[in-house]
């Protein structure tokens, strides 16, 4: 049996992987990060001895199998207390609100956490297609790697000094900004906010304090396309995005024109590329991923960051590369490796 | 849509700690319901967990052209 680790929303391409291990016949079964919190779905997971139960409160249902059935785990993502965050943690008027609400909110956070490692250490015995301890790696070291084995990368600096990013733009010209870790998003009831890269110019550069919090810049780069990578095994599905042409998205084409998308096409990676990524994913441990490149008007491919638990739906669906399918197939071939004790022995 | 700025949603010392790009974040529009399906993992919408062929639950169509309820 395969298991799959996910989040309860917004994942179509889990389920899309789901709709052909069914069709190839192949047992499964999704957890999804949410089912931990048992006051949302009402349903937990208890672990006892070998055993990993899945209950429903208020239904006498307990459903398990023994972790021995679990022959490979695929770990696509995991949300674990996301509901936390819009709870009122305290009553109106309460001292120190912010500090406390945030104490508890990181007490709650790091206790999913727990558990969640807890879960995820029952199938250390059994591959993965990718892994949680490597789902977020540190861009900075990745890039740092990245020019290590031969790929360009954009000139970056992290400084919390004015002074430091008008020296940096006077080398480099217009910059961008982006998060260093994973870009966040706030919402304030109906309106929201994401951390999207962007543009840092000279007005931008003169409104900033003299000192602030450490920020990454990177030198913006002038875009012929972008390109984004999903790679799988060894192999490359690069999709080209013309993101360029438009204002909305050309520095970030993650600002969708949801009235008039980007174009987006097939993409052959040239050959050195594509062996560098290989080696890049190799030397990060990741079997899969999303990665960001740009390919520059002199003709450059400039390597920007790898999510290793990105979506790949929208790389699959306009290249025609059926991502899905061979995601199955992926995990076939893991649980071929792993050959368990005859499930029907452990059926409980 | 007219672009508010994150910045002028948070308190002046906020405002003095964060990175820079809370600076230059500015309102999203909000995504227009798209056609995607959705399955979780309730056990009434499913049978046959246990080490046997796992039927997904019935994906439940969302959006403008999910059929009406029944």
């Amino acid at each position: 049996m395969i298991l799959i680790l996910s989040q309860a929303a917004g994942e179509t391409t889990t389920e899309a992987v789901m709709d052909w291990l069914d069709a190839m016949e192949v047992p499964f079964f999704r957890l999804n990060g949410e089912d931990l919190d048992g006051a949302v779905s009402g349903m937990g997971v208890e672990l006892s001895g070998r055993e990993l139960a899945v209950t429903f409160s208020g239904t006498d249902e307990r459903l398990g199998f023994p972790a021995e059935a679990v022959a490979a785990v695929w770990y696509r993502r995991w949300q674990d207390c996301d509901r936390f965050a819009s709870l009122p943690m305290l009553p109106p008027g309460s001292p120190d609100p912010g500090r406390v609400a945030s104490a508890v909110l990181n007490h709650l956070s790091f206790e999913m956490g727990r558990m969640s490692e807890l879960l995820f250490s029952r199938f250390a015995g059994v591959p993965w297609l990718s892994d949680p301890a490597r789902a977020s790696p540190n861009k900075l070291r990745v890039l740092e790697q990245a020019a290590g084995h031969g790929l360009d990368i954009p000139a970056t600096l992290v400084t919390a000094s004015r002074e430091e990013v008008e020296r940096f733009a006077a080398r480099h010209g217009p910059l961008i900004t982006k998060s260093i870790g994973e870009p966040e998003m706030f919402f304030f009831e109906k309106d929201y906010f994401m951390l999207y890269t962007a543009e840092v110019g000279p007005p931008e550069i003169a409104d900033l304090p003299e000192r602030f919090f450490p920020s990454l810049f990177q030198e913006r780069l002038e875009k012929k396309y972008e390109i984004r990578v999903f790679y799988l095994d060894g192999q490359c599905y690069p999709m080209a995005i013309f993101s360029q042409l438009d204002s909305q998205t050309q520095v970030d084409f993650r600002r969708y024109n949801r009235t008039r998308p980007n174009r987006t096409v097939p993409y052959r990676l040239p050959g050195d590329i594509a062996e560098k990524i290989a080696v890049l994913m190799a030397s990060l441990e990741l079997e899969t991923g999303s990665l960001d490149l740009i390919r520059t008007p002199d003709g450059r491919h400039v390597f920007l960051e790898v999510n290793p638990i990105g979506q790949f739906g929208m790389v699959s669906r306009p290249c025609n590369y059926f991502l899905e399918r061979r995601v199955a197939e992926a995990l076939v071939r893991k649980a071929s490796r792993r050959t368990p004790s005859k499930a029907s022995d452990h059926e409980t | 849509m007219k672009r508010e700025r994150l910045l002028d949603r948070l308190s002046p010392e906020a405002r003095a700690a964060v990175p820079v790009s809370y600076h230059l974040a500015e309102s999203c529009e909000p995504a227009e319901a798209s056609a995607v399906r959705s399955a979780d993992s309730r056990f009434y919408r499913s049978s046959g967990f246990e080490c046997k062929p796992f039927h997904k639950p019935i994906s439940r169509p969302l959006g403008p052209e999910a059929p009406e309820k029944q």
